[in-house]
């Protein structure tokens, strides 16, 4: 079962350079209890695609189902309701807390907005249980934000996002502002979480090796749109869209004998005014004439989906 | 709650230890008694400001314990001591009528801090309301604002207020609706930069996200952010009004005899500055004083409270 | 300055060096005696986590502390000159951006965007090679070229807000190379850069380095980079020296807990969350830091000795040196 699908879905901004196609026609699942990584680099929409999904950002085009019913047009009041069943972890844990509100004040908001805790006492308890499950302990409900660490911090932003035991979460760069050794620990928490609680997450990062140890699924963006998608191990172990390729080739491994192989030539396009056609081809080794001329669809071929024109 | 089903190796690191968490907490105990510290040891760095602070508390002291401090009634006249040199008996002379300066002063306290005080209130309701309204909605509501604001800075604020305070009719109150009605566009100016800025912040979009209506969203996250800023911009007014409502006393509107108002002080000293200054000096050197002493707390405060700006 | 250091020995030597900072809140312990030896001609990689000092050291060498920095002992030998007995102006004129030059994480701030790429990198030529218009500008040029910029002559008129990161940050090193510097400090270089973007960089700076026979003092807080690119890795720790030793000898044998505990925390090492270790607690503050090894409340090896005495770096191998007590008895 899906619990998130989108269809050709499209967020563009006005900007003084013209339209940014942030996100330019992407459909994508979330299945029920998985974890699908979406990678990219800068520019390639994966944060508005998380945002979007989540109805934090109105979409320009195409569809959001959530649970299977339409989301795409709700009102905000209806958006502020889903908020019980899908949230968001961003990257930076120190910005995303109102330095005015203590760890009791961020967490007793999701319950007091939903309604679902009928005593003070209540309230106190659940946080507490909430905290655990974090790692934290009582005594941290009365610190600011700035009374704690950033691996603390952001233990309280996912607290905040999963005390309503949500279905989805999108993790925007999770860990990406914390140290490697506090790194692993929220990976394990949130890997801990996720069955405990029954979420389907959508991890993004632009840390290929982060999301290959978290990734069921894997989902591979350029410019905006969905390049290759399929079953997370498959694709590392062979990538077939030439960028998927060339970008795995790019990532230098932590193992002195093992080098980065080969590079990307140019830079990513501006998603101001996109190529006409793929977006990749003008970097792409393969390139043929039809590359330049038609944008390849996200089709089936080798148990993943990928967009490419070789593929078919 | 259930158990985790966790394995013995991880149970040890699912949390923090809980031995290091104890170090952690009495650490920052320590860490919250010293950040209040930290915002007074600015502030006691500031001479200036202490000095400001020291006048502000003599000023509360000696509206609060008139009766008690002042040598003589206020209001008592005596026809034998009119215009009397400083002396033992009078510390600071007598005024035309034989009523003692000193007492008249320190009785003048309460009506500067009367007029001081409400005056704030009365532009600071108009100007934190309208410049949340006009932060918050953006767009055109904040064309309209802003435009108001630019009209009323255009005014010259005496004659404002002084047709304002005739038209309202003479005495206290209608100089400090006129006032207040001039000065509120300073509050509503930094509060709607302050909301601007604090929209961008990303603990705002988590607030967003987790499904707080716009009401909270002002209430709970905005203003408990921009209250220092706005307590900055109320002790630099407050003096500001002062000056306005002592010079519209000074012109003949506003405190009528027999109150004892510095402003109307100095207005009687000035008529006879020639052979007896004592009168108008020390009316206006209560004024100046007290002026400067809630300047400089603010200034002090904007340092103390934002030191990024002030000087180190 | 004009000394010429040979291929393997040591260009800067930190020796001991011990460094406060003043803080209201306190006195903030950043470096306790720390010893780094970069050797002409090598890639010496420095890791660490947030507050270990690496940056900090990288800012002593050029003498661009903050006013509330107290050096309280230590060299810094460049060349066999202590820098730190150096006058400022000496230092400025002679040494920063002339001996030694380095270049930070955020390419968008180090470059003023109010001159085109071409006329900065101009500035260093004029400076320090020479004096005629066209023959500086055929340099830069050169230079540019050098560091593979796609089309130098465009990139030359180009304002830094047109240039993308990865540009920038190539202009930084033809700056530098333009200066004819012997020793690059980078700090954190490629944090700010996409994956490709990293790749196509890290290439560059290898190959200049091996074309100039640059020595490199490549600060970060990514493993998979420093293997990459570096011969040698020092490890820091909440401003101690943890280990230093040769890149293949650190992922293969590495001898301090802190350093195996990092290590098992990458991904690419572990490729499934089960796999990764953690080490538990926090990085200490240092206005009132762990006495002895700095690390001893996060080690499960720790003793008493730890807490009272700072471990001093003892050789492992050739190449190889671990500040621990206990190194020996650690699998």
């Amino acid at each position: 079962m899906n619990i998130v699908e989108t269809e050709d879905l499209k967020k563009f901004f006005s900007s003084k350079k013209g339209t940014v196609k942030a996100v330019n026609g992407v459909s994508i699942n979330v299945r029920e209890g998985e974890t699908l990584g979406i990678v990219g680099e800068s520019g390639c929409g994966k944060t508005t695609l998380g945002k979007t999904i989540l109805k934090l950002l109105q979409p320009t085009g195409g569809k959001i189902y959530f649970n299977g019913e339409d989301i795409t047009n709700c009102n905000e009041k209806e958006r502020r309701k889903l908020t019980k069943k899908m949230n968001i972890v961003f990257q930076d844990p120190a910005a995303s807390l109102n330095p005015q509100m203590t760890v009791y004040d961020h967490l007793r908001r999701p319950l007091e907005i939903h309604n679902v805790v009928d005593s003070e006492d209540d309230k106190i308890r659940r946080i507490i249980d909430i905290l655990n499950v974090m790692g934290l302990k009582a005594e941290h409900m009365i610190r600011f934000p700035h009374e704690l660490s950033g691996g603390q911090k952001q233990r309280v932003c996912i607290a905040r996002a999963m005390c309503l035991e949500p279905d989805f979460l999108v993790l925007d760069e999770p860990t990406s502002a914390l140290d490697v050794s506090v790194q692993s620990k929220i990976l394990k928490l949130l890997e801990r979480a996720k069955n405990k609680f029954d979420v389907s997450y959508m991890f993004i990062s632009h840390n290929i090796n982060l999301v290959r140890s978290i990734s069921d699924r894997l989902g591979v963006m350029y410019l905006g749109k969905l390049v290759e998608l399929g079953q997370a191990d498959e694709i590392f172990e062979n990538p077939e869209h030439p960028y998927t390729k060339a970008l795995f080739k790019s990532v230098p491994q932590p193992d002195p004998d093992q080098k980065i192989k080969a590079q990307l030539t140019g830079q990513v396009p501006s998603p101001v005014n996109p190529p006409k056609g793929c977006a990749f081809a003008p970097r792409c080794s393969l390139s043929e004439s039809v590359c330049e001329r038609d944008n390849p669809d996200l089709i089936a071929a080798y148990g993943r989906k990928i967009a490419c024109h070789r593929f078919k | 709650m259930e158990n985790d089903e966790v394995n013995d190796d991880d149970e040890k690191y699912f949390g923090e230890d809980t031995e290091l968490l104890e170090e952690e907490i009495k650490d920052l105990k320590e860490k919250k008694k010293s950040q209040l510290n930290v915002y007074w040891m600015r502030f006691k760095r500031n001479k200036l400001a202490l000095a400001g602070l020291g006048i502000v508390i003599a000023l509360i002291i000696a509206a609060i314990f008139a009766p008690l401090l002042a040598p003589y009634d206020p209001y008592s006249t005596d026809a034998t001591s009119t215009r009397v040199e400083p002396s033992l008996e009078h510390p600071f002379g007598t005024d035309q009528v034989g009523r003692d300066t000193l007492s008249r002063l320190i009785y003048g306290s309460r009506i500067a801090l009367l007029i001081g005080v409400l005056i704030v209130a009365v532009a600071g309701s108009i100007g934190v309301t309208l410049g949340l309204v006009a932060g918050v909605m953006g767009g055109w509501v904040d064309e309209v604002i802003m435009r108001v604001v630019d009209a009323f800075m255009a005014f010259p604020i005496l004659v404002f207020a002084a047709a304002l305070a005739v038209a309202l009719g003479m005495g206290l109150y209608p100089v400090i609706i006129a006032v207040g009605l001039i000065i509120w566009t300073r509050f509503a100016r930094v509060v709607r930069g302050d909301v601007i800025s604090l929209k961008q912040e990303q603990f705002i979009e988590g607030a967003y996200a987790i499904g707080e209506s716009k009401w909270n969203l002002v209430t709970k996250y905005y203003l408990p952010n921009i209250l220092p800023s706005i307590a900055v911009v109320g002790t630099i007014i407050l003096p500001q009004a002062l000056i306005y409502s002592a010079t519209l006393s000074f012109l003949g509107i506003g405190a009528q005899e027999p109150t004892a108002s510095w402003g109307l002080m100095v207005r009687a000293g000035s008529r006879y500055l020639g052979f007896y200054p004592y009168q108008a000096i020390f009316s206006g050197l209560a004024i100046i004083i007290t002026v400067l002493g809630f300047n400089f707390i603010g200034d002090g405060l904007r340092d103390a409270l934002d030191p990024v700006r002030g000087g180190k | 300055m004009c000394t010429k250091v040979n291929k393997g020995e040591p260009i800067l030597k930190i020796e001991d060096l011990e460094l406060d900072f003043l803080t209201e809140e306190g006195t903030v312990k950043a470096l306790d005696g720390i010893n780094i030896t970069v050797k002409q001609g090598e890639i010496h990689g420095l890791i660490g986590e947030t507050g270990c000092g690496k940056s900090v050291t990288s800012l002593a060498t050029l003498g661009l502390l903050s006013q509330n920095a107290r050096i309280r002992n230590g060299k810094i030998y460049y060349k066999g000159k202590d820098l730190l007995k150096m006058k400022k102006d000496k230092i400025r004129k002679e040494i920063r951006g002339n001996e030694i030059s380095m270049i930070f994480q955020d390419p968008g701030s180090s470059l003023n965007p109010a001159y085109t790429s071409g006329n900065q990198v101009m500035e260093s030529v004029v400076l320090y090679q020479t004096d005629n218009k066209n023959e500086s500008k055929r340099i830069v040029l050169d230079e540019l070229d050098r560091v593979k910029l796609p089309d130098p002559e465009d990139v030359f008129d180009k304002y830094p807000h047109h240039l993308s990161g990865g540009m920038k940050q190539r202009v930084m090193i033809a700056m530098m190379l333009a200066c004819k510097s012997e020793l690059l400090i980078a700090d954190e270089p490629t944090t700010a850069l996409d994956v490709s973007i990293q790749a196509q960089f890290l290439k560059v700076l290898d190959e200049l380095q091996e074309e100039y026979d640059l020595s490199l003092l490549y600060i970060t807080h990514d493993m998979a980079v420093v293997s990459e690119i570096c011969d040698i890795v020092t490890v820091m720790y909440a401003g101690q020296i943890a280990e230093t030793a040769d890149v293949n000898e650190l992922f293969k044998d590495p001898k301090h807990p802190y350093t195996i505990g990092l290590i098992h925390s990458v991904p690419g090492i572990e490729t499934s969350i089960e796999g990764f270790k953690t080490i538990p607690g926090t990085v200490p503050r240092l206005i009132n830091p762990p006495s002895g090894c700095r690390f001893n409340p996060r080690c499960e090896y720790a003793e008493e000795k730890c807490k009272n005495e700072k471990p001093q770096l003892e050789e492992v191998s050739e190449d190889h040196e671990v500040a621990c007590h206990f190194w020996r008895e650690i699998e």
